[in-house]
């Protein structure tokens, strides 16, 4: 990471700014960012049932249930904060790092350790922190901060598990079902989980002036995954066991969460880039 | 006693007027206070135009009102117009001759002077008459042109323009009619108009108190009006210049007659033919029996033919602006009879050759004179002529003609500098200088040794040859020197003709014509040497380039192009953009009218933030500017016309007074010229949205994309040294976002940086 960091800076003070004309003159900026995102998957990401009597929607997760019992679906938002800094470093090309904060829904592993009848369980939160750096260059003659432009970057992710009471759904003798609470510690081995990984990115970015200290800059990023980093397995690798254990410590093994984080980043492929920049 | 002060006033203008000092002609200018159409915008102009009622639907109405103020937006601002000036002056004077009876019109009215050779007057709706050169270059009396102007303020008393424009609506919703009766019928309308504006033109003539007899000349102007000023035999002297032969196989033998045809087919015309004027206007002179004085100059005649003649003057500048040299020629050669060894008009043909020659390296001499088959009387010759002559022979004479003007008027810098340019382009086309006789063609005949055949004077001898140096023939009209022409049988055939043996070619006369000048001129050597300097430094240049390795040629040639623009300019001149926006219709003269302004708004923006001095010549500043800024504009727009006609940097520029005026004025030499295009095209490709019915969230990428970037804005800006006339740079901007205002100025920004940037 502080590899990176210091690359960046030394092409950053190497360049000089002669036929630089900036943004109006101004050649640092400061970006930000806040994007929503759906989780959408059609496996693997969404609360996953055993029974089919327990229906539970593709984009739906355990929330609460309301009077009668039944369950209510809701979605879970996944929220992208950004903040950056980028330096116009010619009138095509800027370099810049950007520092995050996500909310990822890791979704379900294929299977879980069927204690206490459980029939379906709310999907994992992850909170993780991004720091990313990047390239960014329009063509040749244009102005970056008023052209199309491509982007090349890696973005380290890391975080760990949002500590919150995880929806569970058991079934109950005599066919009913109950919604109960579980808290994180019975869920997984939280010290065993290692939520870590690296990913490129590519990006298109357009980029518009709005006035002499604002730009819009929108388009959309592709994300590669997996991890190359990570300890973690590579995806495919892991499919995920069931414990023999038939009073096992927890419901998902923590190498499995870590497997659902890595197929999170790389299933989170593509997303919208929509930022709004302060030159200074 | 009021019409004895009337005739003392009219005596006295005549004679303080008519006082032009024709040889030491200075180009007209527009004068005085600034006229309020020229400095309001087009914006402003719609604003104005659309609180007028009309008695058509509001689309009609949009249409009617953009069009026509787009176009006179577009006239007024052309550069050709003219306004303040002695032609404007008197052709107001005329007009206030003409509606003595009704003098309240004159306050409606608004006039003025076009630079254009085309014989034509018209007037808009708003009641702007505007009166080109090429007219009052072509009338014989004040009573013509009282004619006209009679004929288009009838045009505008009765609202021809409204009520064709009426017409074309009305006609073109009818859709049983086919195309062609459509205009069939519309040219029908605009013909009744004619003949409306004739009458009533007529009758306000007449009860002006000009004389009947003179009507019907107006038509005779407009039927010979494709013919030049007068007509005149061209000689071989006239074009070969003092010491050089150009041989006679290079003149006609014939020349094409003058075709007119009074009766012709005008079905289809806007006008009605000549003869069907005619006879509409000898039925008005019948009727009205007794109108009509007997005055044809009311303003003098001295104040007349001083007008013409500073018509024709103008006439030979516009030439040049429009780089048409061998009309320019051919009408110098006229004026040169009636104002021989006159000052302006040499340094016109020395400005008309040094372009021949420039046209010629180019390979583009064509452009320059028109067909031969397409020219009738007397012009015919110097037009055949110059078909016939090689590019090599057209360069050799314009030094020719160059260096005698240059020994008539020595030390004029004007004409050095054209020198230099003419031996410019024969060492760019290579000319072996040792190729050059020290001998003129007559010597190198008599050393061969020639037979003359019979002179000029036995030709004279055959019937109804005309003398046109005598003074009776100096005294007709164009018109009666035309039909007296008709009817004389001979020729005049004033070469001598030489048979020479084998030794001489006379195709390769060229190589007698600078006798006097290779060897001897220090300029040929200084230009030569400074081309041969150039070639070696070239050489050098490229034998470099060819030494580098493709990286490094890449590498060097990223360097030379990020500092392109570099020229470290601290004041420059813009004059306003052509701006062009196109919708789905096609262009879009208002939409393009508003990016025009943002871009001007841009530059005086990006100006104050970089700490330049950019002076914008541009009809949105004309209010602040004034007069002075109105002349300059329009000679930096007829400039680079001439320029962008040929593209080189040896053009002489035709108004060089004027682009000297202005780099003194705001301190610099350079002048950006622009084009701004904007379009919005969605590249929607129906096919591949189809695909994606396998894959429909792929649409909600792809219709955004793609609509994203179907903005195409092109940016193109040529920095031009109007002092060395040559491009300095030149740079494009193509962006794929719309055109805001903001957008624009950051380019702005970029521009002027980079210009202001040392190299």
């Amino acid at each position: 990471m502080s590899r990176l960091i210091i690359i960046l800076l030394v092409i950053t003070s190497s360049v000089t700014l002669a036929q630089n004309p900036g943004y109006f003159g101004k050649y640092n900026v400061f970006t930000f960012k806040y994007l929503p995102g759906l989780d959408y998957s059609t496996e693997g990401r969404r609360a996953i049932s055993v029974d089919e009597d327990v229906s539970l929607s593709e984009f739906g997760f355990l929330k609460d249930t309301d009077e009668s019992g039944i369950v209510t679906k809701t979605f879970n938002l996944e929220h992208m904060f950004q903040i950056g800094y980028a330096r116009l470093i010619k009138r095509n090309i800027a370099v810049g790092a950007n520092i995050g904060y996500t909310r990822l829904n890791l979704g379900q592993p294929n299977e879980y350790s069927n204690q206490n009848n459980l029939r379906g369980i709310e999907s994992l939160q992850a909170n993780t922190f991004s720091f990313e750096g990047y390239i960014e260059f329009a063509p040749n003659k244009a102005i970056l901060m008023s052209s199309i432009s491509h982007k090349f970057g890696l973005r380290y992710v890391g975080g760990s598990l949002r500590d919150k009471d995880y929806l569970g759904r058991r079934q109950l003798f005599g066919g009913t079902y109950e919604t109960f609470e579980f808290p994180l510690e019975q869920i997984t081995t939280v010290e065993d989980v290692q939520l870590s990984g690296l990913q490129f990115i590519y990006g298109i970015t357009l980029h518009k002036p709005l006035t002499d200290f604002m730009v819009l800059q929108y388009g959309f990023n592709i994300n590669l995954g997996p991890s190359l980093i990570s300890k973690n397995n590579r995806l495919n690798d892991f499919q995920g066991e069931l414990s023999n254990d038939p009073d096992p410590p927890h419901i998902i093994d923590p190498n499995f969460i870590n497997f659902m984080f890595d197929r999170a980043l790389f299933t989170n492929l593509v997303n919208a880039d929509i930022s709004l920049i302060i030159p200074f | 006693m009021n019409k004895l002060f009337s005739v003392v006033l009219t005596l006295v203008s005549a004679v303080s007027i008519a006082q032009t000092d024709f040889n030491n002609y200075q180009t007209i200018q527009s004068k005085g206070e600034l006229p309020d159409d020229f400095s309001i915008s087009l914006q402003e102009r719609l604003e104005k135009e659309m609180q007028i009622e009309y008695d058509m639907s509001a689309r009609e109405k949009t249409y009617f009102v953009e069009n026509k103020s787009v176009a006179i937006d577009n006239l007024l601002h052309s550069g050709l117009v003219l306004f303040g000036d002695p032609l404007t002056k008197y052709v107001e004077d005329v007009a206030a001759k003409v509606l003595v009876n009704t003098p309240e019109l004159m306050s409606e009215l608004t006039f003025f002077t076009l630079r254009s050779n085309v014989t034509n007057a018209f007037v808009t709706g708003e009641g702007m008459v505007f009166v080109t050169i090429g007219l009052l270059s072509q009338i014989v009396s004040e009573s013509d042109l009282a004619m006209v102007l009679s004929h288009e303020i009838a045009h505008f008393e009765e609202n021809h323009i409204l009520q064709s424009f009426e017409n074309v609506v009305t006609i073109g919703k009818n859709r049983k009619i086919k195309f062609d009766k459509k205009i069939e019928q519309l040219s029908e309308y605009s013909k009744n108009h004619e003949l409306e504006a004739d009458e009533l033109g007529i009758i306000r003539y007449l009860n002006a108190g000009y004389p009947r007899q003179n009507v019907n000349q107006v038509f005779d102007i407009l039927m010979y009006s494709h013919l030049p000023i007068d007509e005149l035999t061209i000689t071989e002297e006239m074009l070969a210049g003092d010491l050089a032969y150009i041989p006679v196989e290079f003149f006609p033998k014939d020349k094409n007659p003058i075709k007119v045809d009074e009766d012709y087919d005008d079905s289809k015309s806007s006008h009605p033919n000549i003869k069907n004027r005619k006879e509409n206007a000898q039925s008005i002179l019948d009727k009205e029996k007794s109108a009509g004085g007997d005055m044809a100059f009311k303003l003098g005649e001295d104040r007349f033919n001083d007008m013409r003649d500073i018509a024709r003057f103008e006439r030979v500048q516009n030439w040049l602006y429009a780089n048409d040299y061998v009309n320019c020629l051919y009408e110098i050669a006229v004026l040169e009879k009636q104002y021989p060894n006159n000052k302006h008009l040499e340094l016109c043909k020395a400005q008309a050759w040094c372009g021949l020659a420039v046209y010629s390296a180019e390979n583009e001499l064509d452009e320059c004179f028109q067909k031969p088959e397409k020219v009738e009387g007397e012009s015919y010759t110097i037009h055949y002529v110059f078909n016939e002559l090689q590019n090599e022979d057209v360069r050799v004479l314009a030094l020719r003609n160059i260096v005698d003007i240059k020994r008539r008027l020595p030390n004029n810098q004007e004409i050095i500098e054209m020198e230099r340019i003419a031996v410019r382009q024969l060492l760019k086309k290579n000319a072996e200088w040792e190729d050059f006789s020290e001998l003129t063609f007559e010597q190198a005949i008599e050393k061969v040794s020639a037979v003359s055949s019979a002179d000029s004077s036995d030709n004279n001898s055959n019937k109804g040859i005309i003398d046109e140096n005598s003074e009776e023939w100096k005294k007709l009209s164009k018109y009666e020197k035309i039909k007296l022409k008709e009817q004389a049988t001979g020729t005049i055939n004033s070469d001598t003709e030489l048979k020479v043996k084998a030794e001489i070619d006379s195709t390769n006369f060229r190589f007698y014509a600078l006798s006097d000048y290779v060897g001897n001129s220090d300029i040929l050597k200084e230009e030569t040497e400074r081309f041969k300097t150039k070639e070696k430094e070239e050489e050098a240049l490229e034998e470099e380039l060819d030494q580098l390795s493709k990286r490094e040629y890449r590498k060097r040639i990223k360097e030379e192009e990020a500092k392109e623009l570099h020229l470290g300019l601290e004041s420059i001149v813009f004059v306003e953009p052509l701006a062009a926006e196109y919708t789905n219709k096609g262009f879009d003269p208002v939409k393009s009218a508003d990016l025009q302004l943002k871009f001007v708004e841009a530059i005086d923006k990006s100006a104050e933030q970089q700490g330049m001095n950019a002076a914008q010549l541009s009809k949105y500043k004309m209010s602040d500017l004034g007069t002075d800024g109105y002349n300059q504009r329009a000679a930096l727009q007829r400039y680079i016309n001439q320029f962008s006609n040929i593209e080189s940097e040896d053009i002489f520029v035709a108004d060089y007074e004027i682009i000297n005026q202005i780099t003194e004025q705001y301190n610099t030499e350079n002048v950006v010229f622009s084009l701004i295009e904007h379009s919005f095209e969605p590249d929607l490709n129906y096919l591949t949205m189809f695909a994606f019915i396998y894959f429909p969230p792929a649409i909600l990428f792809y219709i955004p994309a793609k609509l994203a970037l179907a903005h195409n804005v092109n940016m193109s800006v040529l920095v031009f040294n109007a002092k060395k006339g040559a491009i300095e740079t030149y740079t494009n901007y193509y962006f794929q976002i719309k055109p805001t205002k903001t957008a624009i100025e950051l380019h702005m920004y970029d521009l002027l940086m980079q210009l202001s940037t040392p190299k």
